[in-house]
């Protein structure tokens, strides 16, 4: 963490440095496994996607597949970079499928809905997956992630350019985004960045207009919760509708 | 050498420690940032590695399903410990919960120059995990995020949703039970050694 904040009122132990030696070697503890990893990221994307039928539309089931694809594309992705360290064969679990349950628990998780897999057929500049591959096993090849990874790259690009106090440049980013994947499957997070280059620019008037059109659409977004943070802080900035921009 | 508390996380640059309100709203960056620190915080709640990849999804999916409870200026990883913590117990509580001493699985080569130094750090992992399982539940966890963690007690008191008092009690318990079982283990580990020097002494 930031330094050792632990209470220095506690007593000494008998042996005080071998226990922080020990202790210390917990602070060193590895990750799991990139194969656990990529398990893990597949498990949410089915998880999240089943828990999708529940809310308000199609759109939103395709939204929350979108975002968890992120989560997989970019483990699969890290790989994909180990794999190719380790020379093995590259094959990257990008999304939970149909054909693999997502766990050994009793689970009723094991089907992505149509409509997930639709959205990732249809989206501008996705690669297709060869029929028998998609039918054995959920592993995507080089197109598919490619497309995510593209994606995410001006997605990235876009926080990155906020986090230095760059809204114009989050604002290229975000709409070369638009521009190439104007459904991509990061439109969501997109959106959530666009309004908050807005706020950084001192545009809290089509802040809030753009956050009260998202969260009238994509009540049940994962990214619901910051937009409507945002949009709390657009609106004690700009009060009155008339002050709206055009 | 011993590493310096900013970088001891080694799967995350300390810079990525906390994250930005907008990088919260990425399930991709919290879930890549954190996976390292949920999995370490289950196997030292005593999570068997068998079941702690389905707690790990399940810390996480709490995490996004309740997000909009998280305060975004709090630091992240106490939340998470508390969701770990909770997820912990509920699994311990269930009837089919496997009680055994979870074994580290590190995935670490031992080969080059830092080959002797990883092999230390693991058997030192080892002994640690192992004199937690000495702790219950509630005492493992302030000594987790105290001791390991190194977070004052106020914010272990938010994460846990305990009073600070009895924190400071269950963390005194905790360490003299945990530096006990230390010895003991140690003890142990030292026996056969001995016995294996006084053979050779009377040979």
């Amino acid at each position: 963490m930031s330094g050792d904040l632990r209470d220095p009122h506690l007593p000494p132990y008998a042996d005080d440095a071998e226990m922080r030696r020990l202790l210390a070697s917990e602070q060193d503890a590895p990750a799991p496994s990139t194969d656990i990893q990529v398990r893990i990221a597949r498990r949410m994307t089915a998880s999240l996607a089943e828990s999708a039928p529940r809310w308000t539309s199609a759109g939103k089931l395709v939204a929350v597949g979108a975002v968890t694809a992120a989560v997989a594309v970019t483990v699969g992705l890290a790989y994909w970079g180990w794999a190719a360290h380790h020379a093995t064969p590259v094959a990257v679990p990008v999304l939970a499928s149909a054909a693999e349950p997502p766990s050994n628990r009793p689970s009723n998780l094991s089907v992505t809905p149509p409509a997930l897999v639709a959205q990732h057929a249809v989206a501008p500049g996705a690669g297709v997956v060869p029929p028998a591959e998609s039918a054995d096993f959920p592993l995507v090849r080089v197109r598919r992630a490619d497309t995510l990874a593209a994606e995410q790259k001006l997605v990235e690009a876009a926080r990155e350019a906020l986090a230095h106090g760059e809204p114009r440049l989050a604002y290229e980013s975000l709409d070369a985004h638009a521009h190439k994947f104007p459904r991509g499957q990061l439109r969501e997070e997109r959106e959530s960045l666009s309004i908050r280059a807005l706020l950084t620019q001192g545009r809290p008037a089509q802040a809030r207009q753009r956050a009260e059109a998202f969260l009238a659409h994509e009540g049940e977004s994962l990214f619901a919760p910051v937009v409507r943070s945002m949009l709390v802080k657009a609106r004690t900035a700009a009060p009155d509708d008339t002050e709206r921009e055009p | 050498m011993k590493a310096e508390p900013n970088e001891m996380w080694m799967s995350v640059p300390p810079a990525r420690i906390t994250l930005t309100e907008a990088e919260l709203a990425s399930p991709s960056i919290v879930y890549q940032t954190h996976v390292a620190y949920v999995w370490n915080c289950l196997r030292r709640l005593g999570v068997a590695e068998s079941d702690r990849e389905d707690l790990c999804h399940d810390v996480f999916m709490a995490f996004f399903r309740g997000q909009a409870s998280f305060d975004p200026t709090r630091p992240l990883r106490p939340w998470l410990f508390g969701i770990a913590f909770r997820v912990a117990s509920d699994h311990r509580r269930r009837a089919w919960f496997r009680r055994e001493v979870s074994q580290s699985n590190d995935d670490v080569g031992f080969d080059g120059p830092d080959a002797h130094d990883a092999m230390a750090k693991k058997e030192a992992r080892h002994l640690v995990e192992r004199a937690l399982a000495a702790l219950d539940l509630n005492q493992r966890a302030v000594f987790i995020l105290h001791e390991i963690d190194e977070l004052p007690m106020p914010e272990i008191s938010r994460a846990l949703e305990a009073p600070l008092n009895t924190l400071y009690s269950r963390l005194r318990l905790g360490r003299r039970k945990f530096e006990a079982e230390v010895q003991r283990l140690s003890a142990v580990a030292a026996a056969p050694r001995r016995e294996l020097r006084r053979a050779g002494a009377t040979r």
